[in-house]
């Protein structure tokens, strides 16, 4: 009986036209990301291969001539001279792909190496604990395993000195989690309340298998899908990278051979390699699944739901780039990280449970137990109307309970039942819920910036502010001679220390000296770095100098700070679910009825008049917001950093050298803030056409999350292409306006990017506008 | 004022649902009447041009308009329109105070007064229409928390705010008790004299009386179109009521369309049919007067 409802459950999900458009655009990205990340058009394989020819032909002959080289780079000038390309055909550096192929030739004994090192480093650990009684604890238990287990691998693993082909490609790529998860997230979704939002739960109900069997076949049938499309995926992307690589090299040898799994735990071929990672992908996407199930069957509505799923993403996400000193190896317990072999299997990781080493995969099938089981458990239970648990009633109106309601209405009685005749008055009343989360938003956003813009205080960063007090403004030949002296003052100190401490051990200057000598070491040593940032910097300052540029000196840590925050997603977050929300609100529908759309569609102002309305407070709104941010921003900047002289070349700074536009810093200031509102515009745009135009609440923030995040993951991960269609780019105009090395110059760059993503607002925008006018809804 | 559609065609795929309709409307009350899926809120939705047609024209006239296409009026005409659709998606969160004055605002209401006055003229225009429907005493009541009977209500006040000359009303009477079917029966008909009203409902009662003509749809195809006397006088003799054992009551509705079965105390184990049939069922069969239901199922029934 359960496994034919198993099968109903999975046709209710089939049967949705949504859920089969976004697999196959999820798929197609993923084939394009994929494709983007493992293409190498212009990589040095042919060279190599050509290297690599030699040293099978004569391999007596191939160290001979990498002895040479070697020998050739150590003694050159590089102020003038070149290492030689005669097998790189001008392209790449001999050196290069000799020191490739020896990589490759060598692999069995690199990786030997590189496991001698850790069984020798490991054995020293647990030699000391042994000598010092200690064996009882968490990290001798530890390192003893990893001694028993890399020992082995020493003695059983062999690589077998080919090329690795393909699989460093596959291994590599982590553009799709994301993409998985969220696609996971829509048929989750759909499993779990189609019954509900047809209507249909009522009569289900009534039904004897209508309640916990149905809950179980729903939470079933969500896995079995979950699984499909992970295989589905790891399928895709196999094909794809393998298709990108030119093929596969044998799926016999170790796996170790992949630079990223060198150090794997497990005696594994490339095919065992594949199945654990199609098995940990499988895992991370269940716990993924079964989590998700059990927030919908609490909050019985799509729209909190997918918030909270891909709030489950994101967190699993920075989790796993969290610092590994203050988390240890429970980092790694997130879905992210599980999610790829070379995350979670990288080497061995425990934890240290009650003073035992536990593995992580011991821990990690525990959790997913006990996940398992919740799951079950609030599903069967809150699906029945009358169960275990009655259910959480979450609204999406927060309203006054009605006897405290009646309370103000009796005084209101008293007064004219007077309305108001602005629409813009109506559009803001009708968005008044994430007005309101706004201004929670703004308190979020308040605690994070400070944090963000605590001062810095460090020595080095005084020492610098000392320094450009001294030497700020205008570069001039005597300001760079000054800081070279110090600099080589500084060496000097530095490079005396050994001795004056030999002084002082054999007495021969005085407890006294020795101390002031010591303070100086001590300041020396802090401002070394410094100096040697100044003295690169002064180069710099003197080569645009002989360009013609008048670059200067500036203390530019807090402007460092300042462009480098990257995406505010706080705001991106606000203006998505606004913007989209906007003409969402009048789609939505009763079950049996018609939107309100259909109403005010035959008014006089209720198209074109109301559409404007509709856009001019989405606008508004988000460009209030972007000011609101940015005030933030500014406020707790100045309050921790002096800024550097506006009036200042932006080339001053080295990571604008490239760029082809001389501005000053205040200039670039003011051109990146109307670079990043007008991105907040453009999306703002292009999300309250796609409410607008799409008209159900989970096609549109679906199109939105994705439209906003993968081409920012991807564009992160390096496929460039991608970078095109990344709006957050407009909000982090910085980095959109530095040149980037191997893209095209930044002018260039900007304006094909701007092209594209003004065409698609425009278009958007165009569209919905007809079709407002036009009025068919139907 | 005449409203005219001309040979309005509609076709969802290989389902037509509306074949070459056409009519002519002046004021008063006309009725939809027609089974489920035979075109009538397609209809509806192709005059408010929330639909857009296959083929045919839409064309308006009245004192101000000379005849003109209602898709180049546009604004002009929205402006003389009300429309009540079936179980309209109201905004849950607005009060109804606030929810007449955001439809005053966008139907543009005595847009040519200044301020103050236009606001007291809408104020005055809600309040009233308010009271027609018997929801002036939950003007601050959130529409989420009203019953369906009072959103229906809600509906059909929202529709006849700025007084439009031609009134689109999908089912205006669902889920309305008969007290209050009969007072909104009333209404609109009280305020009919100079509008044009076009009522869709399959609930023949509403309209039986008020209606001054009755088309009837059928698959998106008009079988009939008149005023109800002359509807009735089509099936005239052929209503019969006949007393059955109760025995023979099966019987009699596998060889009759039998429309209604009442049971009558006085005699035991007899039933009292009333059956539809172009002669008469049995002999003691006695013809009696026939209604509009009586048409409707003689029509639809199959």
């Amino acid at each position: 009986m359960i496994t034919r409802l198993i099968l109903y459950e999975l046709r209710k999900v089939f049967s949705s036209s949504f859920v089969k458009i976004l697999a196959l655009l999820l798929l197609l990205v993923n084939i394009v990301l994929c494709a983007y990340s493992s293409y190498t058009p212009y990589g040095p394989e042919e060279y190599v291969d050509r290297v690599l020819q030699i040293y099978y032909d004569d391999p007596q002959y191939f160290f001979s001539e990498y002895a040479r080289l070697e020998n050739e780079f150590e003694h050159l000038d590089p102020s003038s001279d070149e290492p030689s390309s005669a097998y790189g055909g001008g392209v790449y550096y001999d050196i290069s792909l000799f020191d490739k192929v020896n990589e490759i030739v060598c692999a069995d004994d690199i990786y030997h190496d590189k496991i001698d090192s850790v069984i020798m480093q490991v054995r020293g650990i647990c030699s000391n604990y042994e000598k010092a009684g200690r064996t009882d604890n968490c990290v001798y238990r530890y390192n003893k395993y990893v001694l028993e287990r890399y020992t082995y691998l020493y003695e059983n693993v062999k690589l077998d000195g080919k090329p690795v082909k393909g699989w460093e490609q596959y291994f590599r790529y982590n553009a799709d989690y994301f993409i998985v998860f969220i696609l996971i997230t829509v048929v989750s979704l759909r499993a779990a309340l189609s019954d509900r939002t047809s209507g249909f739960y009522s009569i289900a109900s009534t039904c004897r298998n209508g309640r916990a069997r149905t809950a179980a076949a729903k939470l079933i049938s969500a896995l079995l899908l979950s699984a499909v499309i992970v295989v589905l995926f790891t399928a895709v992307t196999f094909t794809v990278s393998g298709i990108a690589a030119g093929g596969y090299s044998d799926f016999r040898n170790a796996a170790q051979s992949v630079y990223s799994l060198q150090l794997l735990p497990l005696r594994l071929s490339f095919g065992g390699a594949l199945a654990v990672d199609l098995g940990l992908k499988l895992l991370s996407a269940s716990l993924y699944c079964m989590i998700l199930f059990a927030v919908i069957m609490i909050l019985k509505q799509s729209v909190l739901s997918v918030g909270v799923g891909i709030g489950i993403m994101f967190l699993n996400y920075v989790a796993a780039g969290s610092n590994e000193t203050a988390a240890g190896q429970w980092k790694f317990l997130n879905l992210w990280s599980v999610y790829y072999i070379d995350q979670y299997a990288a080497r061995y990781r425990a934890v240290d449970i009650a003073g035992q080493s536990v593995g992580l995969t011991a821990v990690l099938i525990a959790i997913v137990v006990c996940v398992a089981a919740a799951a079950f458990i609030i599903s069967l239970g809150l699906y029945a109307k009358n169960g275990i648990f009655s259910g959480i009633r979450i609204s999406s109106r927060f309203t006054m309970p009605e006897k405290l309601r009646s309370m103000f209405r009796a005084k209101r009685r008293a007064s004219k039942r007077v309305g108001s005749n602005s629409l813009v008055l109506y559009e803001i009343y009708k968005q008044r819920a994430v007005y309101i989360a706004l201004a929670a938003i703004i308190v979020i956003k308040v605690i994070v910036t400070s944090d963000y813009y605590k001062p810095n205080n460090t020595a080095t960063d005084t020492a610098l502010k000392s320094y450009i007090e001294k030497i700020g403004g205008p570069y001039s030949a005597e300001k760079a001679a000054y800081i070279n002296e110090e600099y080589e003052a500084c060496l000097e100190i530095v490079s005396q220390f050994d001795t004056i401490q030999s002084d002082w051990w054999y007495g021969k200057i005085s407890d006294e000296y020795y101390n002031q000598l010591f303070s100086r070491y001590m300041s020396a040593l802090t401002d070394k770095d410094v100096l040697e940032y100044l003295v690169n910097r002064a180069e710099y300052l003197g080569e645009l100098e002989s360009r013609g540029i008048v670059g200067s000196f500036i203390y530019d840590t807090g402007y460092y700070a300042y462009m480098d925050q990257g995406v505010d997603w706080l705001l991106l977050l606000f203006v998505a679910v606004l913007c989209c929300r906007s003409y969402l609100y009048e789609h939505a529908k009763t079950q049996s009825g018609t939107s309100m759309l259909m109403v005010s569609n035959v008014t006089e102002l209720g198209r074109k008049r109301l559409f404007r309305c509709k856009a001019a407070v989405s606008i508004m709104s988000s460009a209030f917001a972007w000011y609101a941010f940015k005030m933030i921003d500014l406020f707790f900047l100045m309050r921790s950093y002096e800024m550097p002289d506006m009036t200042s070349s932006l080339l001053s700074m080295p990571r604008y050298g490239e760029t082809l536009f001389d501005l000053t810093i205040s200039n670039y200031i003011i051109v990146t803030a109307v670079i990043s509102l007008t991105g907040t515009l453009l999306l703002a745009s292009i999300c309250f056409c796609m409410g607008y135009l799409m008209r159900r609440a989970l096609f549109v923030y679906a199109a939105a999350t994705v439209v906003i995040t993968v081409p920012y993951f991807a564009a992160s991960t390096g496929v460039k292409a991608a970078g095109f269609f990344d709006l957050t780019a407009l909000y982090d105009a910085d980095r959109l306006y530095r040149l980037s090395p191997g893209a095209a110059p930044a002018p260039v760059y900007g304006i094909c990017f701007w092209a594209v993503i003004l065409f698609a607002a425009a278009a958007a925008i165009i569209l919905s506008m007809r079709r407002a006018e036009g009025g068919e809804l139907i | 004022m005449k409203l005219h559609i001309n040979s309005i065609s509609k076709s969802y795929g290989a389902n037509r649902a509306l074949s070459d309709f056409t009519a002519d409307f002046e004021p008063g009350i006309y009725a939809l009447l027609g089974p489920n899926g035979s075109g009538k809120t397609t209809l509806m939705n192709i005059i408010t041009d929330n639909l857009k047609a296959d083929s045919g024209t839409i064309t308006f006239e009245d004192a101000d308009v000379p005849v003109e296409d209602v898709l180049k009026m546009r604004e002009r005409f929205r402006k003389k329109l009300g429309y009540m659709p079936q179980y309209p998606g109201m905004y849950a969160s607005f009060t109804v105070n606030r929810f007449m004055w955001y439809i005053a605002t966008l139907k543009n209401i005595a847009s040519d007064l200044p301020g103050k006055k236009r606001r007291a003229y809408i104020a005055e225009q809600v309040e009233s229409l308010l009271e027609a429907v018997e929801l002036d005493d939950v003007y601050d009541r959130r529409i989420g928390a009203l019953s369906g009977g009072m959103k229906q209500r809600l509906a059909l006040a929202q529709a006849l705010l700025g007084d439009p000359s031609v009134l689109i009303l999908d089912e205006p009477t669902a889920g309305l008790d008969p007290k209050q079917r009969i007072a909104i029966r009333n209404y609109i008909s009280k305020i009919a004299f100079d509008k044009i009203v076009i009522i869709a409902t399959h609930v023949v009662s509403d309209i039986e009386f008020i209606a001054r003509d009755i088309i009837m749809l059928k698959k998106g195809v008009i079988i009939d179109n008149a005023p109800p006397h002359e509807l009735l006088k089509k099936i005239e003799g052929k209503v019969w009521s006949l007393p059955t054992p109760e025995s023979e009551v099966a019987d009699i509705q596998s060889g009759y369309r039998v429309t209604n079965i009442a049971r009558d105390e006085t005699r035991p184990g007899v039933a009292m049919l009333r059956v539809l049939s172009d002669t008469a069922p049995r002999p003691e069969a006695v013809p009696v007067t026939p209604t509009l239901e009586d048409y409707y199922l003689y029509l639809f029934e199959e």
